[in-house]
């Protein structure tokens, strides 16, 4: 028994010699691939996109910053610890965001929007560097110099006995 | 770091704050690190020790005694322990020979015996030491004497005056003058129910004895007996004999009293000196001796007194040793004792061959000074003895028929000097073995090493028993005794003193103050003025320097003497220790009290050395007459003598004299030469290890001055004064670091001890370090700009204290206490530095900064903190002149130990022990987990990795 066909695949089969919309006509002329100064414009569009992610962070990370209080305990040390770490990770990997928007005419005008994500990446370390200074980490007093000051030896000796 | 602006943390730091103070010493310590020498001292006088019955009616008797240091009190005989003691005097104890005649104890009714001292006549309950009453005169003492009848105490005073004390009451029955106040009277005696006074009448030198009725206090009779000459004087006689005693230089003269019949025996010379005994109504025993140590005698004579006929019973032997005498009533007799070095003779009144000997079995280490006995005849005739021997070292030894039952270190009580020394500082020789591998080339530093560890093998039979013995004692008790020998963290140390009986004698701090050795020098007498110090040498040798020119060099971990010379020098000299740049040789310097006299150096070698030790180095000693302080610059020369040239010297303005004078100790780290503040900038401290606090006082205006001086250049770099201060009572000072503390009593309206402290920093304002981090600034090159800023606060304390001191760790970064001793309450307390900080904000609270430095409101009243401060806790110390501190191996430890009388000796954490675990702390459970976790893994490892495997197979 020869299996029926639905009368859908009847009808598919059987419009191959319809003539087209006519909508699909018109357009079929305007489909063009996007031209390349269309492409690098995309390209640098998203690159500024993902540029400029860090910035939405840096409020977030000021409150949290100032929240999470100036003593050493262990969420604010880790904290101030990842706003070291992920900033320097970004760094390290400024090639790697950026390598799919690269190419030969992007490569100038995304510079400066590398810049700008360096920029705005080491403005999170500056973050992080004033919450760490609000800890009092930073040597920037005279007393955390004390210990590697020495009092010369005196160039006298003294002896006395005064019974 | 501190967090900023947290609350808690203020708790926290005043927790610590609190907390610290509150250990001062921990519950499970006490009495186990620290130990107490509870002293007497040595027995003054023959007639003020006795046994004596606590109460009357109980069988066995207590060993009283009134000592060299006016401490009274009961000796168990038994076992030679503290029953009781009291201290006459307050602590007054001018150290005089004379004290004999001015202080006395004896025995009185119902189990009561009577003190005197000077004006003051105490009587104790015998059993218990408490006081039943005191009576204090205006005039001294003469004679005691007790009526057991009428139930009155008879004082006789020095002018000639009488009172009857009521022995219940203390009040004065009756009183009457003897003559006119001009007598001095010498002695009373009770004879056939009356009372004899005799008198010295200057005027018409005659001896008068007034009769007095005992019940009234009329004068019943007086008379004048014989004439005396001048030069003659009183020996105190015993005061049941119908005799009174004077002397000249040949002759003894008993005065049968109310009679003009004098009897003398003639004295053959002046080198002998007598002693009378009595102990019933018609016998005399004299003892002799002859004072010179090279040539000693003594004999005895026995004389009867009755009826006014004195005659002569039984003369014991004269002998060519020194020997002391006693009586004794056993009930059945009267037997005389004479005990020398040798052995201990009995006899009786009857002949002069001994009736029982007992030969010691040992030699005694000294000869004796007086003897007190008790002697028992058994019904069998067998003689039984026991006798408490003063002697010459200082000590009392009690001795049984022929056996030392116990000794009494009593020397310690009259000690002169003191001072550390580390027993490890022997062994401490591997560094240098380091330096020198270090400095010599590799090949042949590599052999040296290869037959170091070679040779250290030797060590390691004795390592391994010793780390088995640890590993046993966290199991078990701790072995004490292994511990204190193995000392890892240097609490072993000695302290070596040198007695006024002319003793050295070591004591172990980490061994409850056990003596380890002892020797003599030689010396019969040693005064306080008599030595020069006692100087440590390095390497375990301590150098004695007597005022007489003698040194001796003593080897002091096994107290061997080593080496004795003796200088030419004058009594008046000053004596320091100069150390070697280059090696490390010392030596002795000499500074002569003349000025402008030649100094002398020992040992007398080394020249060069010295010479280049003696650069840039200047000596400062007292003036000549305390007027002031000289500093000198010093230059060998031949023959062992030095060219001493004036560098500088500061002369008290008229009407001061000198107090106090303090320098900083010798070992003395500063760990950090700023002071951080709140807001983390830094106030440099002011250090300079030249500094010298003197402090003079002005009696007649009340005045305290105190100067601060640098002895090298004799500038004076800090000056304040404290008017309204009780000048006749002591000053006390201690100086460390940037800072000095000192402590008087003001007569002012804040009236008590008060204490000062000052600190010094740089200058005034913050992150300065003025001069101080220069390289190459010498003492001369100080301008104005850089005296130091001082900042100062009093303390008023409540009780007056005669001691201060200041802990000492090995780099200094603990904080430092101030150890402070308190008669009145014979504790040895210890303060904080935290709490003596002039910087503490005066009438407000502090702010925030000043919390987080620490500080808190400054409080005028410095109260006692009985619970933490204190380091002798229970212990009860008496006449504490001294406290010194050495650093121990941990930081955090100063060894402490305070002599004068009672020795006591303790460890101290002022920052508490965080360094060492403490003695609570479980090893075992420690270990315990540490090996259950370890069995644990072992079990579970192959279990999970099976398990492991299991779940991929099965995948």
């Amino acid at each position: 028994m020869a299996p029926s066909q639905p009368s859908w695949v009847i009808d598919l089969k059987g419009s191959a010699g319809r003539p087209k919309a006519p909508s699909n006509i018109k357009s079929s002329k305007q489909v063009t691939p996007p031209t390349q100064a269309e492409t690098d414009d995309l390209k640098v569009k998203k690159a500024w996109e993902i540029a400029l992610a860090p910035a939405k962070s840096l409020p977030m990370n000021m409150i949290m910053m100032y929240m999470s209080g100036n003593s050493l305990q262990i969420f604010s040390i880790m904290m101030t610890v990842m706003l070291f770490m992920n900033p320097l990770r970004a760094l390290s990997t400024v090639g790697n965001t950026f390598s799919k928007f690269e190419g030969e005419s992007t490569s100038g005008r995304l510079a400066i929007v590398k810049l700008a994500y360096i920029g705005l990446q080491l403005l999170t370390i500056v973050i992080g560097i004033w919450k760490v200074n609000a800890m009092g980490l930073l040597p920037t007093t005279r007393s955390d110099w004390l210990a590697w000051e020495q009092a010369p030896m005196p160039l006298e000796t003294s002896i006395s006995n005064f019974r | 770091m501190w967090a900023r602006h947290n609350p808690l943390h203020y708790l926290l730091l005043a927790g610590s704050l609190l907390s610290s103070s509150c250990r001062a010493v921990f519950k499970d310590e006490a009495f186990q690190t620290d130990f107490h020498v509870p002293l007497f001292g040595t027995g003054l006088d023959p007639s003020s020790t006795f046994f004596h019955q606590a109460t009357t009616g109980k069988a066995g008797s207590l060993l009283y005694t009134l000592s060299n240091r006016l401490i009274i009190g009961a000796i168990n005989p038994k076992d030679g322990s503290q029953v009781w003691r009291q201290q006459l005097g307050q602590g007054s104890v001018s150290e005089t020979e004379e004290l004999s005649k001015l202080a006395w104890l004896r025995k009185s009714k119902d189990g009561r015996i009577v003190s005197v001292f000077d004006k003051a006549i105490a009587l104790w309950d015998a059993a218990s030491g408490r006081a039943i009453w005191e009576y204090t005169a205006n005039l001294q003492v003469a004679d005691v004497i007790t009526l057991e009848n009428e139930n009155l105490l008879i004082v006789a005073f020095i002018g000639g005056e009488v009172k009857a004390i009521g022995l219940g009451t203390g009040d004065v029955v009756w009183e009457t003058l003897i003559g006119e106040g001009r007598d001095t009277a010498s002695n009373l005696n009770l004879f056939d129910g009356k009372l004899y006074l005799t008198l010295d009448t200057p005027a018409i030198k005659e001896l008068k004895t007034v009769i007095i009725s005992p019940v009234t206090g009329a004068q019943l009779e007086e008379l004048y007996a014989g004439v005396f000459h001048a030069s003659d004087s009183h020996v105190p006689t015993p005061q049941l004999l119908p005799v009174t005693a004077f002397k000249d230089a040949e002759h003894l003269k008993l005065n049968f009293l109310g009679t003009r019949n004098t009897k003398s025996i003639s004295v053959d010379n002046n080198v002998h000196d007598y002693r009378l005994h009595a102990i019933s109504t018609d016998l005399v025993f004299i003892e002799y001796w002859s004072k010179s140590a090279e040539t000693p005698t003594s004999w005895a004579d026995i004389y009867s007194v009755k009826g006014g006929v004195l005659k002569k019973i039984v003369d014991l032997p004269y002998e060519n040793d020194f020997s002391v005498f006693s009586l004794s009533d056993s009930g059945s007799g009267i037997f005389v004792t004479r005990a020398n070095r040798a052995e201990i003779r009995v006899y009786d009144t009857e002949s002069k061959t001994p009736i029982k000997t007992y030969e010691l079995p040992k030699l005694l280490p000294a000869n004796p000074l007086h003897v007190v006995t008790e002697v028992v005849k058994r019904r069998d005739g067998a003689i039984a003895v026991r006798a408490a021997l003063t002697l010459a070292d200082g000590n009392l030894i009690l001795i049984r028929n022929d056996q030392v039952v116990w000794t009494r270190q009593e020397s310690l009580a009259s000690a002169v000097a003191a001072e550390f020394v580390d027993v490890h500082e022997v062994e401490d020789t591997l560094e240098k073995v380091l330096h020198a591998e270090e400095s010599s080339n590799i090949v042949t530093a590599y052999v040296k090493r290869l037959t170091r560890h070679i040779e250290e093998l030797k060590y390691l039979p004795g390592w391994i028993a010793g780390f088995q013995q640890s590993i046993l004692a966290i199991l078990g008790q701790p072995n004490k005794a292994a511990d204190s020998a193995k000392d890892p963290f240097g609490y072993r140390k000695f302290v070596v003193m040198v007695t006024r009986f002319g003793w050295v004698t070591a004591i172990d701090t980490a061994d409850q103050g056990q003596i380890v050795w002892s020797i003599p020098l030689l010396k019969n007498q040693i005064m306080e003025k008599d030595i020069k110090g006692i100087f440590h040498f390095g390497k375990g040798v301590v150098v004695v320097m007597l005022s007489s020119g003698d040194i001796y060099k003593i080897d002091a971990i096994n107290g061997k003497g080593l080496k004795k010379t003796a200088l030419q020098t004058l009594p008046s000299a000053s004596v320091m220790t100069v150390e070697s740049k280059k090696g490390d040789s010392r030596w002795l310097v000499i500074v002569p009290g003349k000025e402008g006299a030649k100094g002398w150096f020992w040992p007398d070698e080394k020249e060069s050395e010295l010479e280049l030790a003696l650069q840039n180095t200047t000596i400062s000693r007292k003036c000549e007459g305390s007027k002031g302080i000289c500093g000198y610059t010093a230059k060998p020369t031949v023959g062992g003598r030095l060219i001493l040239s004036p560098a500088w010297s500061f002369r008290l303005p008229a009407g001061q004299t000198i107090v106090s004078l303090t320098t900083r100790p010798v070992h003395d780290p500063i760990a950090s030469i700023g002071k951080v503040m709140g807001n983390r900038s830094v106030m440099y401290k002011y250090i300079n290890p030249h500094l010298v606090l003197l402090i003079t006082a002005s009696p007649k205006t009340n005045t305290l001055y105190i100067y601060l001086l640098d002895s090298i250049s004799g500038a004076v770099l800090n000056t304040s004064i404290q008017t309204e201060a009780d000048t006749s009572r002591p000053v006390v000072a201690t100086m460390s670091e940037n800072w000095y503390i000192y402590s008087f009593y003001s007569k002012s309206i804040a009236k008590g001890a008060h204490i000062v402290v000052t600190d010094f920093y740089t200058s005034q304002a913050r992150n300065d370090p003025g001069n101080l981090l220069n390289e190459n600034i010498s003492s001369y090159n100080q301008p104005r700009s850089a005296t130091p800023y001082g900042i100062s606060q009093a303390f008023v304390f409540p009780h007056p204290i005669t001691s201060l001191a200041t802990t000492t760790t090995r780099q200094g970064i603990t904080t430092r206490s101030v150890l402070l001793f308190v008669p009145r309450i014979g504790s040895l307390l210890s303060i904080n530095k935290r709490i003596l900080e002039p910087r503490r904000p005066v009438g407000r609270d502090p702010t925030n900064d000043e919390k987080e430095e620490g500080l808190f409101k400054y409080e005028p009243f410095l109260g006692i903190d009985h619970q933490g401060g204190s380091l002798s806790h229970a212990r009860e110390l008496i006449g504490v002149s001294s406290i010194i501190t050495t650093p121990s191996l941990l930081e955090s430890t100063s060894i402490v130990v305070g002599w004068g009388l009672d020795i006591f000796g303790t460890r101290t954490s002022p920052s508490a022990a965080f360094d060492v675990l403490g003695s609570g702390f479980n090893k075992l459970a420690l270990i315990g987990s540490v090996v259950a976790v370890g069995f644990g893994t072992m079990f579970l490892r192959p279990m999970v990795r099976k398990k492991q495997i299991g779940q991929r197979w099965s995948q």
